[in-house]
């Protein structure tokens, strides 16, 4: 949808389901998302959204009893059903991944330049000395002073912080076209929360890797990803670049999304806060037609929005949102929600 | 009693009078290690803390893991022992009472826990969880019944439901059950540790608010314990910042978060993202160098020196103490002022 060329992975009408006692659990139900060359994609999404799954798709690492559909695609090239040696040279290589507990990946008893030489070498040969030159380049490229001295250094001697700088100039080792970075600041204090977004904002923009940024912190997603997809009970509800996404949202749960957010730039709203109805949908039993719809303030019922599934409407340039009432929306700002009493 | 007559549903006056009053309260752990258990050092988790909260109103301690806000909500409500110092709840000494006193006083405080996973017994039904603390306290009458399922109106449950199990609610509802458990003794004050931060953020709003109707209904007061400075902002009217067992800022909610004084405040705002595109991209993080010093060797002087950019040879020398900044707002700080990054 947006950028020139050919996508660097294209999603198309993803399916998930994992067997249950009641039934198959939809986690990821219809996803299409292409990710471009050089771009920050954040994907949205509360827990149960289907949001992990989706990126342990992409890389092959679901369990076997996942029941996988639909077309995942690296630079044109088809990877759902491929065997494992295939997609091997593929991680970390061309595709990485920053989980949410990064530093359980850093060996204790060996320095953190070693550590990071080889993730180098298990994927390319080359020699001693332009390899020392790469990880100082690597540790100074996420921000970390004197790097040449601390390249010598164990991880115990790096503070919190530098150690999260260091675990992902490891993921950068070979020059990846694309990081997954999978909740990265979830369950870090604010402070470090503070460092990682500094290298990953270094990373958008020193060098080309396109980052898919997975979060339910749409704090997060402001101020690093230029477009957001929002998911909903495993599939993509909106997708828009990220100012419109926040300013004019066209699905009632990203607006409503937004509206419940509290700010720390804002004081308390006298009166009941906004917030959406009900619970999210069992993934055993998803609702008929829109999965959102018995949350919605705006639904029709009981059609279209209780019958039919919604398609993806084109609101706007490289902006679309699965729903029916998506002309109802127009012009509505998530503060004129928040200004609504409940 | 000549009391004027209010409209029923007006909130009522908030009176001066202090509902709780923490002075100079210490915690000290000892390292004990070798055969005979000797100690081998004392940790310090709480170095003196003090602040008081008028009935009615919201006290939040803030900060990062390990800065003793726990560990100080653990002694107001004498669940560990304090090292010196002294609680007072409605002028009670809390410390000093006797058991049958303590007894009493703590049927008036009462404590809701961050995990609605963890803090409720899988075996008990939701009904018998609520009933519990009356049982305990030989308050289960033949009105019991009645009783719980009047707690399950107030905090929005469905009184149906008393017969189930907690496995057969949602998250938010789940904590609905454990405010419902805490009201149960009809408590002056409730101790609201992270009430939200294991919820959603479109089940956040909904708890948020029953939080708030309750406090102005019962005229109850709020002990709140949380990371998360967004969501604080919503419910606090006073706020205080621990920093490795000392409170290093405190004040109303809307001069710390509109005018934070000390480094260490201007750097935890700063690193709060905002879900705000345009504001997020001008807002500038405070990176904070090295880790949380230990608390069993606690730097000299000011404890947060060793990280601070403000830091001069005497916040090495001498402790600065919780000044007045201006009438309620206090600082411990040798040079506050305003965040240059601001």
């Amino acid at each position: 949808m947006s950028g020139g060329g050919a996508p660097l992975l294209t999603i198309e009408d993803l399916h998930v389901d994992f067997p249950t006692d009641d039934g198959p659990l939809h986690a990821v139900d219809g996803l299409s998302v292409d990710i471009h060359d050089n771009e920050v994609l954040g994907i949205v999404g509360e827990s149960g959204s289907g949001k992990t799954v989706a990126a342990l798709a992409i890389l092959g690492l679901l369990p076997k009893r996942a029941r996988i559909q639909g077309s995942v695609r690296w630079r044109g090239t088809e990877l759902l059903g491929r065997p494992e040696r295939d997609l091997e040279p593929l991680r970390g290589e061309e595709i990485a991944i920053v989980f949410q507990d990064a530093l359980a990946a850093l060996n204790p008893v060996m320095t953190v330049g070693r550590q990071i030489a080889e993730a180098i070498q298990v994927h390319h040969r080359i020699e001693t000395a332009e390899r020392a030159r790469r990880v100082v380049a690597l540790l100074d490229l996420v921000g970390i002073p004197d790097p040449t001295t601390r390249a010598d250094q164990y991880p115990h001697e790096f503070s919190g912080g530098m150690r999260q700088r260091a675990m992902l100039a490891m993921a950068l080792a070979n020059d990846p076209a694309l990081l997954i970075a999978d909740e990265p600041t979830t369950a870090l204090d604010v402070t470090l929360q503070a460092q990682v977004l500094d290298v990953l904002e270094r990373i958008r923009d020193r060098t080309g890797t396109s980052i898919l940024l997975i979060t339910h912190d749409l704090g997060v997603v402001a101020g690093l990803a230029e477009r957001v997809l929002v998911l909903y009970a495993g599939r993509a509800v909106e997708e828009a670049p990220v100012d419109e996404l926040f300013a004019a949202p066209r699905h009632p749960y990203t607006l409503g999304l937004l509206a419940s957010l509290p700010r720390l730039d804002r004081p308390p709203r006298q009166g009941p806060r906004f917030r959406i109805p009900g619970q999210p949908p069992s993934l055993v039993r998803r609702p008929a037609g829109c999965a959102f719809h018995p949350r919605c303030a705006f639904a029709a019922l009981p059609t279209p929005c209780a019958t039919e599934r919604p398609d993806d409407v084109d609101v706007g340039p490289n902006h679309r949102a699965a729903c029916h009432r998506v002309d109802a929306l127009a012009g509505i700002t998530p503060d004129d929600l928040a200004a609504e009493r409940p | 009693m000549s009391s004027p007559s209010v409209a029923p549903d007006a909130k009522p006056a908030r009176s001066d009078s202090a509902m709780l009053e923490v002075q100079d309260l210490v915690k000290d752990f000892p390292i004990r290690s070798g055969l005979r258990r000797g100690t081998r050092g004392r940790v310090s988790a709480v170095a003196g803390v003090s602040f008081t909260v008028p009935r009615g109103q919201t006290f939040a301690l803030v900060g990062e893991s390990g800065c003793g806000k726990s560990t100080t909500a653990r002694l107001v409500l004498r669940l560990v022992p304090a090292t010196s110092g002294t609680v007072h709840v409605d002028g009670v000494d809390v410390l000093r009472a006797a058991p049958a006193d303590l007894r009493r006083l703590r049927s008036r405080m009462q404590i809701v826990y961050q995990d609605p996973y963890a803090s409720l017994n899988p075996r008990l039904s939701a009904g018998a969880i609520v009933a519990d603390p009356l049982r305990v306290h030989g308050r289960f009458k033949a009105d019991g019944p009645a009783r719980v399922r009047a707690l399950f109106e107030r905090v929005g449950l469905d009184p149906v439901d008393v017969h189930r199990y907690p496995h057969e609610f949602s998250g938010g509802q789940r904590q609905r059950i454990g405010i419902a458990r805490a009201l149960a003794l009809e408590p002056d004050l409730l101790v609201l540790d992270e009430p939200v931060s294991a919820l959603d953020v479109s089940i956040q709003a909904g708890v948020l608010n029953l939080l708030d109707e309750l406090q102005r209904t019962r005229n109850l007061t709020y002990l709140l314990i949380a990371h998360d400075l967004a969501a604080v902002r919503q419910l606090a009217d006073l706020v205080g910042v621990m920093y490795l067992g000392k409170l290093v800022e405190r004040g109303p909610a809307d001069r710390l978060y509109n005018e934070p004084q000390h480094p260490y405040t201007q750097a935890l705002l700063s690193a709060v993202p905002v879900p705000d595109p345009p504001v997020e991209r001008r807002r500038r993080r405070i990176l904070l160098e090295g880790d949380l010093p230990s608390p069993t060797a606690p730097p000299s002087g000011c404890r947060f020196r060793t990280r601070c950019w403000r830091a001069q040879p005497i916040c090495a020398e001498r402790e600065p103490p919780l000044e007045s900044h201006t009438r309620e707002h206090r600082v411990a700080c040798f040079f506050p002022g305003p965040d240059p990054a601001r």
